[in-house]
């Protein structure tokens, strides 16, 4: 009886202590870096990232309740040269720094796994980061939270906004969700899509396709 | 002292019975959600591969408690039925060996299928860092260690007890009195409709919800659903009785 109980005991600890120590390729314990930064909330500001396919959200959007301060998450799993930080900033202008360049080309495209603890570990602080699953971001290679209302200058390679306030927006394309587009608005780039925003008197839409759908 | 021995004979007899007629549930089950986690690992990368974007998979741990909890009531269900019960009280076997035995066999069985969790989880990671040797690209996303391991193990654990204890208390009511219970918890539920009642519950639930300690949360858990259980002994005295 006894060792009907002990071998599946035993092969249980050898199996966990090989997967365990099991080499394997590029081992990560989160898939992006985050940044928390502090912001003048009486000034606009700008998010410099030409090089990114980026998404901004207000905390409301994403965690139901606001927050005064900016949170960028830099998908580091895309990039072939890594650092130990990708961003500048100071109160009122976040950006890139110069070497970021993120994997463009399908062929790149990682395959993604994600191993986690025991979900019923989610209730301690402790442990809650390493038990909840990372966001792909939509695809994007940085999302970045901001507080609700503060004006947002962003310039990108691609952008999704959800819940902002828009001054200006550079990026190839655009698609804007339940935003507050300002008045004197300056957009630029190939493509827009507004939908649930308002948006403001005299903005410039300058796209080449632009596509707006009602307020709610 | 002689009583002791019989008590003891009759309970271990009940036990190893028991846990018997549920060894291919402690295989099985494991392999199920093993080979659900392994298919979704597949799709997933056969998907990425034809440049399809894909979420997160969810691993053994993740959706595998689930499994566990489900599997358990449906034990817990099917262990306190008037049929299984009278099937049970044969000499020498009374209400106290079965209490004692039912108990014993509940925790066992929730500790083995957790514990075959934990074993599926590994193949799971395994066949994770296999793909990653032969497809370099492969990112794997790992925040396993052994504390966090067995710390889950033993919440997990303790949360199917008090879950389970609650299950039979419920089952063993209405068993024994059908109607009377049954307006209880229509009761129950209708008083969620008071604010102080629902304040009343969410007080109960931070008690458990709201713990940082492990430990402390472990033992609030086990010695809640040891009492829970005790009370749902309570209607086996009058069964007895009548079988």
């Amino acid at each position: 009886m006894m060792k009907k109980i002990l071998i599946p005991i035993i092969l249980t600890l050898c199996l966990s202590v090989v997967a365990l120590i099991f080499p394997a390729g590029q081992n990560t314990t989160s898939l992006y870096k985050s940044y928390k930064l502090e912001i003048d909330p009486a000034k606009p500001l700008t998010l410099d990232f030409e090089k990114a396919r980026i998404r901004v959200l207000n905390w409301e959007e994403f965690y139901g309740t606001d927050r005064e301060y900016v949170e960028v998450k830099v998908y580091d799993y895309l990039l072939s040269q890594k650092s130990d930080r990708y961003v500048d900033a100071d109160t009122a202008h976040i950006k890139l720094k110069n070497f970021v360049e993120f994997k463009k080309t399908s062929d790149n495209q990682p395959f993604v796994y994600q191993m986690r603890p025991w979900i019923s570990l989610f209730q301690f602080d402790k442990y809650k980061d390493q038990v909840v699953y990372d966001e792909l971001a939509e695809g994007r290679d940085v999302e970045i939270f901001v507080p609700r209302n503060i004006p947002l200058n962003i310039a990108a390679e691609d952008i999704i906004a959800k819940g902002c306030l828009l001054k200006s927006a550079k990026s190839s394309t655009a698609y804007i969700k339940r935003c507050r587009v300002m008045d004197n608005f300056s957009g630029e780039g190939k493509a827009v899509q507004i939908e649930k925003s308002s948006v403001g008197k005299n903005a410039a839409l300058k796209y080449d396709s632009v596509k707006i759908e009602a307020e709610d | 002292m002689r009583l002791d021995n019989n008590f003891k004979r009759a309970l271990k007899g009940l036990v190893i019975n028991k846990l018997v007629s549920y060894k291919h549930t402690f295989v099985v089950y494991p392999l199920i959600v093993l080979g659900i986690s392994l298919l979704g690992m597949m799709l997933t990368f056969i998907l990425n591969r034809m440049n399809i974007p894909t979420g997160s998979v969810s691993g053994v741990l993740s959706f595998g408690i689930t499994f566990t909890y489900i599997i358990m009531i449906i034990l817990t269900i099917s262990s306190s039925t008037r049929s299984e019960i009278k099937k049970r009280f044969v000499y020498p076997i009374n209400r106290k060996v079965y209490a004692a035995g039912n108990f014993i066999i509940l925790t066992i069985c929730s500790f083995m299928l957790l514990a075959g969790m934990l074993a599926a989880s590994m193949v799971e990671m395994l066949a994770a860092k296999l793909i990653a040797v032969f497809y370099p690209s492969t990112i794997l996303v790992d925040t396993v260690t052994i504390t966090s391991l067995l710390a889950g193990l033993w919440v997990t654990f303790s949360y199917a007890m008090l879950l389970l204890s609650v299950i039979y208390l419920i089952n063993m009511f209405i068993l024994r009195f059908k109607i009377r219970t049954a307006a209880i918890l229509i009761v129950f539920g209708l008083m969620f409709i008071i604010p102080w009642w629902r304040s009343f519950t969410f007080d109960i639930l931070s008690f458990f919800i709201f713990e940082q300690s492990v430990i402390i949360l472990s033992i609030k858990l086990l010695l809640t659903s040891s009492i829970v259980y005790w009370i749902g002994c309570l209607p086996l005295k009058e069964m007895e009785v009548n079988i």
